[in-house]
């Protein structure tokens, strides 16, 4: 939905080649109408009548913006609020699933909120598309979405995600933005990987291996697109999620 | 123009003096357009040695590409990149000393805050600028080219000018007034010995 969407913003032609292919009982909307609209407006109405309707509500924050990190926010806001958490229910060792899903969650609120902000993003909006934090505390998620870029780290150090702080001004203070999606993807594996030693024997430890997996997937891409880039060692080694 | 084509009139010097009095006034205009140029030119020049940190910016922004790239994979950073509006530029020439002057302005920006991910609003951003300022120099490039090139064109008239067609001007004009004086000193003997013969006639009747 994100590629389609981005490629609307643009007017830019869909690849279908370039879209994961979905099998039709488990896709939750008509990627085909999505695809054949004509804008990104058009693209995001043709979503009212689905569980993603959350977007079309994010409209006119994209609109006074511009920005497609708006409608993406909103589209990852009803993938956990509407399609993760509801999931949850009677999966065995709940509360540990919830946890790590909770964490992604979290992180991926506060990495949104970042974004937004960096963007300059006002202060309603940005509380509008945040998700319901799970460790986060409501008035950090408040302070958050009224905070400075560059003051975002120390509300961070204050919150259950301190460890984060040191990373967040490391990457703003030496101006290297870039690394920041890093530093928010090495945490959300850092806390996996906690919670699998924690929880060794449960179900939680299946999800952690798939999560492990999933980060060891990427490494291997960025190592050999890194080789064929000519990138040197310690480059390669800073897009690791190791 | 061959000597013994030229017609050796009073006429004939009268059109060929106004003819160089001309050709001289083209050249002085000639001439004060090709300082004009020069200095241009000139003024250009000194600016031609931005291409070294251009070429530094674009090896940077290739850098940042590249980690992108590697952070990314190339799936997610196709798609990131398609989020991210092309740069459009209008041409909007202009007139130095008659010679059209290619000039590019930036009318909308690719906006590096459109990216969806941190990594790629960072390549994108010095990518942005590494292209603004290329598209610069190359208008300045092309702006040197074309006025050296209508430089040395008018410094070949002025030569022209100068060295063929003055000249040769300055012998026509000195060989019809020459003949002139031949043509007038020669009617002034003819005259002088009918006078002469007449007066001895005269004498002798």
């Amino acid at each position: 939905m994100k590629r389609i969407l981005r490629a609307k913003k643009t007017g830019s032609g869909i690849d279908k080649i370039s879209l994961i292919p979905i099998p039709k009982q488990y896709n939750p909307v008509n990627l085909k109408a999505l695809s054949e609209a004509s804008t990104l407006p058009d693209a995001v109405n043709s979503l009212k009548n689905t569980e993603f309707s959350g977007a079309v509500e994010a409209l006119p924050i994209y609109q006074k913006y511009g920005l497609i990190s708006v409608i993406e926010g909103a589209l990852d806001r009803t993938y956990f609020e509407s399609d993760v958490l509801p999931s949850l229910r009677g999966v065995p060792d709940g509360r540990h699933v919830r946890e790590m899903v909770g964490l992604e969650i979290d992180l991926t609120n506060l990495k949104t909120m970042m974004d937004l902000r960096a963007r300059e993003v006002g202060p309603d909006a940005v509380r509008s598309l945040s998700l319901k934090p799970m460790k986060l505390k409501a008035k950090e998620v408040e302070a958050i979405s009224m905070a400075r870029i560059d003051t975002i780290p120390d509300i961070v150090s204050k919150s259950h995600y301190s460890s984060l702080a040191r990373p967040l001004r490391e990457a703003l203070d030496t101006g290297k933005v870039a690394s920041l999606d890093r530093v928010f993807a090495l945490e959300v594996y850092k806390g996996t990987k906690a919670l699998m030693v924690r929880c060794a024997d449960t179900f939680v430890y299946v999800l952690g291996y798939v999560m492990e997996a999933e980060a060891e997937a990427h490494n291997l891409v960025s190592i050999a697109t890194g080789k064929e880039l000519g990138l040197d060692e310690p480059k390669i080694d800073s897009t690791l999620f190791v | 123009m061959t000597m013994e084509r030229v017609a050796t009139s009073k006429g004939a010097l009268q059109k060929a003096k106004e003819q160089l009095k001309f050709i001289e006034r083209g050249r002085d205009v000639l001439k004060m357009k090709r300082d004009q140029l020069a200095g241009e030119l000139n003024n250009l020049l000194s600016d031609l040695g931005r291409r070294k940190a251009v070429e530094k910016l674009f090896a940077d922004a290739f850098d940042s590409v590249k980690y992108a790239y590697a952070v990314l994979g190339f799936d997610s950073f196709a798609s990131a990149a398609e989020s991210v509006e092309l740069m459009q530029v209008r041409s909007l020439p202009t007139s130095v000393v008659g010679v059209i002057m290619p000039e590019l302005k930036v009318a909308s920006r690719p906006g590096p805050e459109q990216a969806p991910s941190a990594t790629m609003m960072k390549a994108i951003t010095k990518l942005d600028r590494a292209v603004e300022e290329a598209i610069a120099l190359g208008v300045l490039e092309a702006k040197i080219e074309q006025l050296a090139r209508e430089l040395m064109d008018t410094s070949r008239k002025v030569n022209a000018l100068e060295k063929v067609v003055i000249p040769r001007y300055e012998t026509v004009i000195r060989y019809i007034e020459d003949r002139l004086n031949e043509m007038a000193l020669q009617e002034f003997f003819v005259t002088k010995r009918v006078r002469d013969a007449s007066k001895v006639t005269k004498e002798r009747s």
